[in-house]
């Protein structure tokens, strides 16, 4: 039976036992969705101020060979082991995108287009090759791709909230240096702050939330997590403060509705729905916002005209 | 006989493998005066600015503020950045903005008190702007845009101040706003030095000018610096000092 036909028979049935926590695992994976989904949207709100938006889907994909090579090294799926190796070719790849337009002449976004691809491919090879090799506990490794949340063990969503949980402490105890940074480099270093140090750590931060967020989010779609609930958010309200948190409130819904989904249709990709939760948050937020949605400001600008035939 | 607030010695820089933006740049500043650095459209001006600040990297020279590098420097020195290199877009309210001045006395976790809040008050005040604390940015005006990041640089209560063109595009009221500031600052005997580009104002607002052209044409007193010879040498020839517009320029708001 396909996974949709378990969605329309026994739907209700399966919400609610999902909301009664009574699957223990179930709890767990909602959890660690949410937790993704805050960590990554409040990271990501400042890698889009930055104009920076696309580095992160970069990082996601540059993610994929370390995860193939620790697997070969080690034969483990085990999350400390994954976590590093995502990490080290993910900072290789930051590395590789940040080197080019400085020692060469091409430009930015080139590097960044061709970090993306030659690392995903490299990825893609290791793994259609681990896919032909006859060894135990390589199951699920494809999974990466397009995130399974329900496929996660209870030791891979503990590594994956005490991540998130030690990145969203970091954000909040450098949030003043950080909008500062973002808002004004040169002034920030005429201040005397160390900023290449604030972003290298920020760099580190933005490589943490795309690594812990490729089993539910997956390597191709991780980009729309960090940059969908912060452009949505602006449209809630003109304080950075205040947009953090909203961009947290989305992106913790669209985890925990993905984690429902998963719950519901085990076998299905989590991070397709994940996206399109999100899609949906962002058109609300475009139709509906009070500060710059369509809606209040059609009203707005009809009071307007009023007052100004007055 | 204290140390100047501003030596720059021998300053030579370049961008890329071209030809020396600056060469061998040398001069020197007193205190408690209000000096402008004047020259022509990519005479440097900028480029000086922030060498100084160590903002773009120097092939060789030395600058020293009060007789010591910049790094022992930081809290003494506070620089303005030109107007239109920053994102008026983003979204922080204007109190945030002259907040930001405080950060260099704030550890990397600290917060601004409630004592840098007033300091705060007391700099959009005196610019005039402080109706304006709660306002987003992006809906400022250019001059008051200036005025707040004039606000930001006096909270950090330094005794040089660096600005990049604070004139450029300003309405009137910032204009006086400015000079006005211009004059408290060098009654508690501070040091502004200001990028500037309206030759006719230069003696207006300013008693010090170096003459800029990728090398330093004279510095010193403006009635000693501000002679047909020496502007026509830093300008190039027929050169006539005409009214500018660009300065005067008045904007909305």
């Amino acid at each position: 039976m396909a996974d949709w036909q378990v969605m329309s028979a026994d739907y209700w049935a399966l919400t609610l036992s999902f909301w009664q926590f009574e699957d223990a695992n179930a709890l767990w994976v909602l959890v660690g969705s949410v937790l993704l989904g805050v960590s990554a949207s409040v990271v990501g709100s400042f890698a889009v101020l930055k104009r920076q938006a696309l580095i992160g889907d970069a990082l996601a994909h540059s993610a994929l060979p370390g995860v193939m090579v620790a697997f070969m090294l080690f034969h483990t799926q085990s999350p400390i082991i994954m976590l590093i190796g995502a990490m080290v070719s993910s900072l290789m790849g930051f590395m590789l995108m940040s080197w080019l337009p400085k020692n060469t002449k091409i430009k930015p976004d080139a590097a960044l287009a061709i970090t993306l691809s030659l690392f995903f491919a490299l990825g893609l090879m290791a793994l259609s090759y681990i896919q032909g090799l006859n060894v135990a506990g390589k199951s699920g490794l494809d999974k990466i791709l397009f995130g399974q949340a329900a496929a996660m063990l209870p030791e891979d969503l503990i590594v994956l909230s005490s991540v998130a949980l030690a990145v969203l402490l970091v954000v909040g105890l450098l949030f003043q240096k950080f909008r500062l940074i973002t808002f004004n480099e040169n002034y920030a270093r005429s201040l005397g702050l160390s900023v290449s140090l604030y972003q290298a750590v920020f760099a580190c931060l933005l490589v943490l939330v795309v690594v812990i967020g490729l089993q539910i989010v997956g390597v191709v779609l991780m980009a729309a997590v960090l940059l969908v609930p912060v452009s949505a958010a602006r449209f809630w309200h003109p304080n950075l403060a205040v947009i953090l948190w909203v961009a947290a409130i989305i992106g913790g819904l669209s985890g925990m509705v993905s984690a429902n989904i998963s719950y519901l249709a085990p076998s299905a990709p989590t991070g397709p729905w994940m996206v399109l939760v999100l899609a949906g948050l962002f058109l609300l937020s475009f139709l509906f916002a009070p500060y710059q949605g369509w809606f209040f400001n059609r009203i707005r600008a009809n009071d307007k005209d009023l007052t100004d035939d007055e | 006989m204290i140390a100047p607030p501003l030596k720059v010695q021998n300053l030579t820089m370049r961008y890329h493998q071209a030809q020396p933006v600056l060469k061998s740049v040398s001069f020197e500043i007193p205190q408690g005066h209000t000096v402008a650095i004047i020259g022509p459209n990519g005479a440097g001006k900028s480029t000086l600015l922030k060498g100084v600040m160590g903002l773009a990297p120097l092939v060789s020279g030395q600058v020293s503020m009060f007789g010591h590098p910049l790094e022992k420097n930081r809290l003494s020195v506070a620089y303005v950045p030109q107007r239109d290199e920053s994102d008026w877009d983003f979204p922080i309210q204007v109190m945030d903005v002259v907040l930001m001045g405080r950060q260099g006395h704030l550890r990397f976790w600290q917060r601004p008190s409630a004592s840098d809040r007033t300091l705060a008050e007391e700099a959009l005040n005196q610019l005039g702007m402080l109706d304006y604390k709660d306002r987003q940015i992006s809906q400022l005006s250019g001059g008051q845009q200036q005025r707040v990041f004039l606000a930001r640089a006096l909270v950090q209560q330094a005794e040089l101040y660096l600005m990049d063109e604070p004139f450029a595009g300003v309405d009137m009221k910032t204009e006086k706003a400015i000079i006005d500031l211009f004059g408290r600052l060098k009654q508690a005997n501070k040091t502004i030095v200001c990028v500037h580009h309206d030759l006719n104002t230069v003696a207006d607002y300013f008693d010090w000018v170096v003459l800029v052209n990728r090398g330093v044409i004279a510095s010193g007193p403006v009635n000693a610096v501000m002679t047909p010879e020496k502007i026509q040498q830093a300008f190039g020839g027929g050169f006539s000092m005409m009214p500018s517009t660009s300065a005067k320029e008045v904007k909305h708001g």
